[in-house]
């Protein structure tokens, strides 16, 4: 069947290019009191993962066969009532860059769930790592307030970065470290769709 | 950028067992962004904090000396202290 990704809101800055799923980040920390030692290992029970990262069980929005019926595609009127060429069924659809780029769609929450499992690094590194990620959300977050300096080719310098020392730390890992490797624009996609 | 690959170079080559803590608490600095100069700490003092939290310090082996707190949501920060 074939699918159609809308982008729910385009109107948020630093919201483009992306279905956005709105999640976490939002809640205030400070109620939950977790052992420092076992904070890497428990989920937060504030639908973050515990990463930072977003941990939305909705897929992005889609415009199903039945849905396409309720809600027509606007297509220009050079092309409406148009015989396509010979060959040419319909516009290629744009596929979700994560997807294509890979091959393979990785769930978040479990790739974060993976890392928090994973014997190849230990609870410190694990919860330095979710810092990182902490202070890439509030990056994030300044991004979008349009503050100096907080650019999206400076998002993802440090996105990068943090990606290449958890694959630098998962060396005792590597299946995970590929899986991650594979799930960087996917990631990458989840951070910047993250509520804050 | 030159830091990030020194970062990376120190990171990698963890065995596949499990790490000390020693070993750990060197990742955690160098993942933080400060140099370490190794990939094992010495003298690692552990404290609670009233709050429920974590104290740590530790010392790497260029001899710099850094205090990591973990707060009680799970942050991590890390401050060199003066020699």
């Amino acid at each position: 069947m074939d699918q159609v990704t809308v982008p729910l809101d385009d109107s948020r800055p630093g919201a483009e290019n992306q279905g956005v799923s709105d999640n976490t980040m939002e809640q205030p920390r400070g109620e939950q009191v977790l052992p420092s030692a076992d904070a890497a290992a428990e989920p937060l029970s504030d639908g973050n993962n515990g990463f930072g990262l977003s941990v939305d069980e909705k897929p992005p929005a889609t415009i199903t066969e039945t849905d396409k019926e309720e809600a027509p595609l606007a297509q220009p009127d050079s092309v409406k009532g148009k015989t396509p060429p010979l060959g040419v069924d319909k516009p290629p659809a744009t596929p979700e860059p994560a997807i294509a780029e890979t091959g393979a769609d990785f769930g978040v929450e479990d790739l974060v769930e993976r890392v928090k499992q994973t014997d190849a690094i230990g609870v410190f590194t694990k919860l330095a790592i979710r810092s990182e990620a902490l202070d890439l959300i509030d990056m994030v977050k300044r991004h979008r307030q349009n503050a100096a300096g907080f650019t999206l080719a400076r998002l993802r310098s440090g996105f990068d970065g943090l990606l290449l020392k958890v694959l630098a730390l998962l060396d005792g890992d590597p299946g995970l470290a590929q899986v991650i490797y594979q799930a960087r624009e996917q990631l990458w996609q989840s951070l910047l769709e993250v509520k804050v | 950028m030159r830091l990030w690959m020194a970062a990376i170079l120190l990171l990698a080559g963890n065995p596949a067992w499990a790490v000390t803590k020693a070993e750990d608490i060197a990742a955690a600095i160098i993942l933080r962004g400060h140099d370490c100069g190794g990939k094992e700490v010495a003298n690692i003092k552990e404290s609670k904090t009233p709050d429920g939290g974590q104290l740590i310090t530790a010392t790497c082996p260029n001899g710099k000396r850094y205090r990591i707190d973990v707060s009680p949501d799970g942050r991590l920060t890390v401050r060199a202290l003066a020699d």
